[in-house]
C-alpha cells in the first residue's frame, strides 16, 4: 500500500487523518514504527527521502493492523541498506503465521531473501507458481559448451538457451542431473536465471 | 469521512495566513463601507459580507481538491473503506459546515452594523445571504468538478458567479406581483434540497469515474 496522502502533511497529520478512518488504527503502534524507522513526526513528508516515504507508507500500513500486505514494488529504487530495513520489516511482520505480504517486485535478490512462494508473471501470463525452497533445493542450471552440448540427451531439460560459446539449462532436480551428467558443471539456479531461461529459453 | 474532511481542514490550516489577510481585507472594506451608519450604506457592508462568505468558501473547497488532485489522492482514496459515499460526503459536509461559519459571521456583522440591536429578523436575513449563496454556488459547482475535473471545473465556475447576478436581474423583471415573503420562506428547502441532490449526482459521477 503506497500512502498517497497530501506531502504537506507531517507523519503526524497522516496518523491523524488514518485513525479516524480505520477503526482498527493503532496510534501508539504507528508513534513505534516511527521510532523504530528513525521518521521523525514533525517534519513533512515532502521533505522525507525516498525510502523514509516508503517507510512512511508501510508504517500506516502497518498501524492498522492488516493481516494482508499488498506491497507493488516496495523496494525499487532504495539504496541497499533502506532495501535491507524494510525486508526486515516485512520478515517481521510476517513472523505471525496468520499474516502475508503479496510483494510484486523485479528485484530477485528480495524476493530471494524474503519470499515462501515465487509466482512468476511473464507476458501477462503466469509462468509458475512454487514454493521458493523447491526452486532453490532442486533445481539446477547445466553450462556446458555448445559443441558437447549437441551430444546431450535433452529429455531432462525444462528449458535451454544455445550460445555462440556455452550453452545453460535448467534441470528440474540437480542431484538426478548430475548423476545422468556426470561430467559436467551442474550449479543451484539462482532465480534471476531460472526466469530468464523460462522466458527465453527453448523447450526441449 | 471523517477523516477526510480532518484532511480538508489540516489543508486550510496550511492557508491559515492567506485567510487572516483575506478577513482583514473585507472587515476594513466592511468598516469603509458600514461608516455611513444609513441603510444604503448597511445593505452594501452586508453585501461584503455575502461576497467574502461566496469568495472564502468557493477558493477553499476547490483549493482542497486541487491538492487532493495534485497529491494523486483519489486513487489512494478509493482503498479507503469509507466509499464514494464517504469520499464525496466529506467535501459537501466541508461545505455545509463552512457554509454555517460564514452564517454566524453575517449575523456577528449584522449585529455590529445595527449597534447590536438586532433582531431575529434580521439575524436570519444575514445568515440566510452568507450562509445560502456559498451552499448554492458550491452544489451547482461540486458536480461539475466530479464530472469534468478541476481544470476544466473552472471554466464552469467563472459562469456560476453569474448566477446570482443573473437571479437578481429576473427577481426584478418579475417585479412587485411575486410574493416575495412567502418565497423567501421556501428558501431554506429550496437550498436544502439542491444542496442533496448535489451531492447524490456527485456521488453518482464519482463512482463513476476512473480512479486517478
Amino acid at each position: 500500500m503506497r500512502c498517497r496522502t497530501n506531502a504537506a502533511f507531517t507523519a503526524g497529520d497522516v496518523a491523524g487523518i488514518l485513525k479516524r478512518v480505520f477503526p482498527s488504527w493503532d496510534g501508539a503502534l504507528f508513534q513505534k514504527y516511527l521510532r523504530d524507522f528513525s521518521l521523525p513526526a514533525k517534519k513533512t513528508v515532502r521533505d522525507y527521502s525516498r525510502g523514509m516515504k516508503m517507510k512512511l507508507s508501510i508504517a500506516c500500513a502497518l498501524a492498522h493492523r492488516p493481516r494482508l500486505l499488498i506491497l507493488d514494488e516496495a523496494t525499487s529504487g532504495l539504496d541497499p541498506v533502506v532495501r535491507s530495513d524494510i525486508l526486515d520489516i516485512l520478515l517481521d511482520f510476517i513472523q505471525d503465521e496468520s499474516r502475508g505480504v503479496l510483494f510484486s517486485s523485479h528485484i530477485t535478490s528480495d524476493l530471494e531473501r524474503i519470499a515462501d512462494y515465487i509466482t512468476f508473471l511473464h507476458g501477462g501470463k503466469v509462468v509458475f507458481s512454487r514454493p521458493k525452497d523447491e526452486l532453490r533445493d532442486r533445481c539446477g542450471i547445466v553450462k556446458c559448451g555448445a559443441s558437447q552440448f549437441g551430444r546431450l540427451d535433452r529429455s531432462g531439460f525444462v528449458r535451454f538457451r544455445r550460445g555462440s560459446a556455452e550453452c545453460e539449462a535448467l534441470v528440474e532436480d540437480r542431484e538426478a542431473a548430475r548423476r545422468k551428467y556426470p561430467g559436467l558443471v551442474i550449479d543451484p539456479a539462482p532465480l534471476d536465471e531460472i526466469m530468464v531461461l523460462y522466458a527465453k529459453g527453448e523447450q526441449p | 469521512m471523517k477523516g477526510l474532511l480532518y484532511k480538508d481542514l489540516l489543508l486550510i490550516r496550511r492557508q491559515a495566513k492567506f485567510l487572516l489577510l483575506m478577513l482583514a481585507v473585507y472587515a476594513f472594506t466592511f468598516i469603509l463601507a458600514a461608516r455611513g451608519g444609513d441603510p444604503v450604506s448597511s445593505a452594501g457592508a452586508a453585501g461584503i459580507v455575502t461576497a467574502f462568505a461566496v469568495m472564502l468558501e468557493t477558493v477553499l473547497v476547490i483549493n482542497t481538491m486541487a491538492y487532493d488532485e495534485s497529491a494523486k489522492w483519489d486513487g489512494y482514496a478509493r482503498t479507503l473503506p469509507v466509499g464514494p459515499g464517504g469520499v464525496v460526503g466529506a467535501k459537501y459536509l466541508f461545505v455545509l459546515l463552512f457554509s454555517a461559519a460564514m452564517a454566524a459571521l453575517a449575523v456577528l456583522a449584522e449585529a455590529a452594523l445595527l449597534r447590536g440591536r438586532i433582531t431575529g429578523e434580521d439575524a436570519a436575513g444575514a445568515a440566510a445571504g452568507a450562509g445560502f449563496s456559498p451552499l448554492v454556488l458550491c452544489s451547482v459547482l461540486l458536480p461539475f468538478v466530479y464530472r469534468f475535473g478541476l481544470q476544466k471545473a473552472r471554466f464552469v465556475m467563472a459562469a456560476i458567479f453569474l448566477i446570482p447576478w443573473a437571479l437578481t436581474s429576473l427577481l426584478k423583471n418579475l417585479g412587485s406581483g411575486v410574493p416575495w415573503e412567502t418565497a423567501v420562506r421556501f428558501l431554506p428547502l429550496a437550498a436544502a434540497l439542491l444542496f442533496a441532490g448535489s451531492y447524490f449526482l456527485s456521488r453518482r459521477l464519482y463512482s463513476r469515474r476512473d480512479a486517478g
